[in-house]
């Protein structure tokens, strides 16, 4: 059967349509013949398009935290072969703590951190603020993409920011005094800033941060929220209505919500306006476990006290981990569609989502420069 | 857009268009269907069509699918337009539902052409500027793509492997978790 040729621009049409969500079909396209293989590594112009054509980053695995001294992994939930991390982030007592725009924030063993980037590679070694020094008995941080009007689809190895926030309070009892302050790191001066915003609140949990706009949240402490303006450099704190713990920070169309497993449902919450602008938080049912993952046996699901979830920044999905009696493994949660897909075997209890584009010019990055 | 506005656009809507193959078979259809192609609404708007339009890298056959599927696109887009002013109405919305899918199984229905005639459609679209049908058969083409090896996909569309041994061996080199 003779087929009409198609163009490069038609092929081209093709190509970006393959779904991102298993990066397989994009590079053994690449190796269909030279011109496949030209449009695909056409200097970023394809990848800008493919990024653009299907908007948000898709899952391409998770980061995990293996425990004391055993470091910090990479597991794929696609084809994708896991990028070794960086060789101090694997035998040290390192501790991956926040993820975003394609990096990773890795703190090694509370002195400083590596800026990793599991896809091309790249890494970055940063000490902490040196006024971190002194009486610092907790911190959290975030790292994220520093270029102004980036649609954060497909930055990779560009300038990045480090959002430091710590604390020297140690303990929540209200009548102490917890001295909370911010700092930010930016690759492009390689320094910090002068600390910002001292406020009284307690830094506990580590747990996920969230970007909204220019807001980034962090989960610090029993029912509270920390919230850092990027563009007005202040904190400030938000009351929620769940412990950190379980709950963390979600999108819901540019608003700040939480969601959490409990018992055996997984719960979002929202923020509604309410009375003299004192908003109060609205709890919503997304499913019961049974429902999302259907089982033959009677028992009901239990959240197990280490069950974490997470949130896939940019989607509607969450990544959460199960372990109990009826399954286990890591499922992603479609919070729209509550379609439940399983992505991981294994419980892991200490994880962060990675979303990445990942594209055949991409795969070239990785080559070490012979 | 043509739509329930003025007694003029209402005429407006209803005229029609002479399309004309590359094998010259000739094809009547309303502006409303004709315009769907970018391409011929230009034509319209420049006042080219009096005669007929000519098209000559689309053949007849091609072209009878080409107007099939904007006949039925055309009707949904009218469809849409006389809903939206009563887009709080539960009825209309349900009508609506039923509608998209409806046109989804007229797509679907659709693209069910050999890999040639496919190809076809691609070029034509392409041609006449059609979006939703551009969109339609380039996304079936990658769907039959994903999850094939690179072997399977030259074999399905007649493509020559012109890469070098040494270039295919530097492909799986780099990347050899996606040819597992």
């Amino acid at each position: 059967m003779a087929l009409p040729a198609l163009m490069e621009e038609l092929v081209e049409e093709i190509l970006l349509r393959l779904p991102p969500d298993e990066p397989a079909h994009l590079i053994r396209a690449g190796a269909v013949c030279k011109a496949w293989r030209r449009i695909l590594l056409d200097d970023g112009g394809l990848r800008r398009r493919y990024c653009r054509f299907h908007r948000s980053r898709p899952l391409l695995g998770y980061i995990h935290n293996v425990g004391f001294r055993a470091g910090v992994q990479f597991v794929p939930t696609t084809t994708l072969f896991p990028p070794p991390p960086p060789p101090a982030a694997a035998s040290n007592s390192c501790r991956a703590i926040d993820c975003r725009h394609g990096r990773v924030l890795i703190d090694t063993s509370g002195c400083g951190f590596i800026v990793w980037d599991p896809i091309t590679g790249g890494q970055h070694h940063l000490s902490f603020p040196a006024h971190a020094q002194e009486n610092l008995s907790s911190f959290t941080g975030a790292v994220l993409c520093a270029v102004d009007g980036c649609d954060h689809l497909g930055c990779h190895g560009g300038p990045f920011l480090v959002v430091f926030v710590g604390g020297s309070g140690r303990t929540h009892a209200v009548d102490v005094e917890n001295n909370t302050w911010a700092s930010v790191y930016s690759s492009e001066t390689g320094a910090w800033s002068a600390q910002i915003s001292s406020i009284n609140c307690y830094v506990m949990a580590r747990g996920p941060s969230l970007l909204i706009g220019d807001v980034l949240y962090f989960t610090v402490c029993s029912k509270t929220i920390l919230k850092y303006d990027l563009s007005r450099h202040g904190l400030s704190r938000i009351d929620t209505p769940r412990a950190p713990y379980k709950s963390v920070p979600i999108d819901t169309n540019g608003g700040l919500g939480l969601v959490e497993p409990y018992h055996n449902c997984i719960y979002t919450w929202s923020q509604q306006d309410g009375v003299n602008g004192v908003g109060g938080w609205v709890r919503h049912n997304v499913a019961k476990l049974e429902e999302l993952i259907p089982t033959r046996r009677r028992w009901r699901y239990r959240v197990h006290p280490c069950d974490v979830i997470r949130f896939v920044e940019g989607t509607d999905t969450v990544l959460f981990s199960l372990n109990n009696h009826i399954d286990w493994g890591v499922f992603t949660l479609d919070l729209k569609s509550r379609k439940v897909r399983k992505v991981a075997q294994r419980w892991h209890c200490h994880i962060l989502p990675y979303t990445c584009f990942y594209t055949p010019d991409l795969a070239k990055c990785t080559l070490p420069s012979a | 857009m043509a739509s329930a506005g003025s007694g003029d656009e209402k005429a407006a809507a209803a005229a029609m268009i002479t399309l004309i193959s590359s094998d010259n078979e000739k094809f009547e259809v309303t502006e409303a269907t004709a315009t769907l192609s970018q391409t011929i609404r230009h034509m319209i708007e420049d006042g080219c069509t009096d005669g007929g339009v000519p098209l000559p890298n689309v053949t007849s056959k091609i072209l009878a699918r080409v107007i099939e599927y904007c006949k039925k696109h055309a009707t949904a887009a009218a469809g849409e337009e006389g809903s939206s002013s009563s887009f709080s109405d539960a009825a209309f919305l349900e009508v609506d539902r039923a509608f998209l899918e409806e046109l989804e199984e007229f797509d679907d229905a659709f693209l069910e052409v050999d890999r040639a005639t496919l190809f076809d459609l691609i070029l034509a679209a392409n041609y006449l500027d059609i979006k939703g049908l551009l969109n339609l058969t380039c996304q079936k083409v990658a769907d039959s793509v994903k999850g094939k090896t690179p072997e399977q996909i030259r074999e399905m569309y007649n493509i020559v492997n012109d890469l070098t041994p040494e270039e295919e061996a530097e492909i799986r080199r780099e990347t050899q978790w996606a040819f597992e």
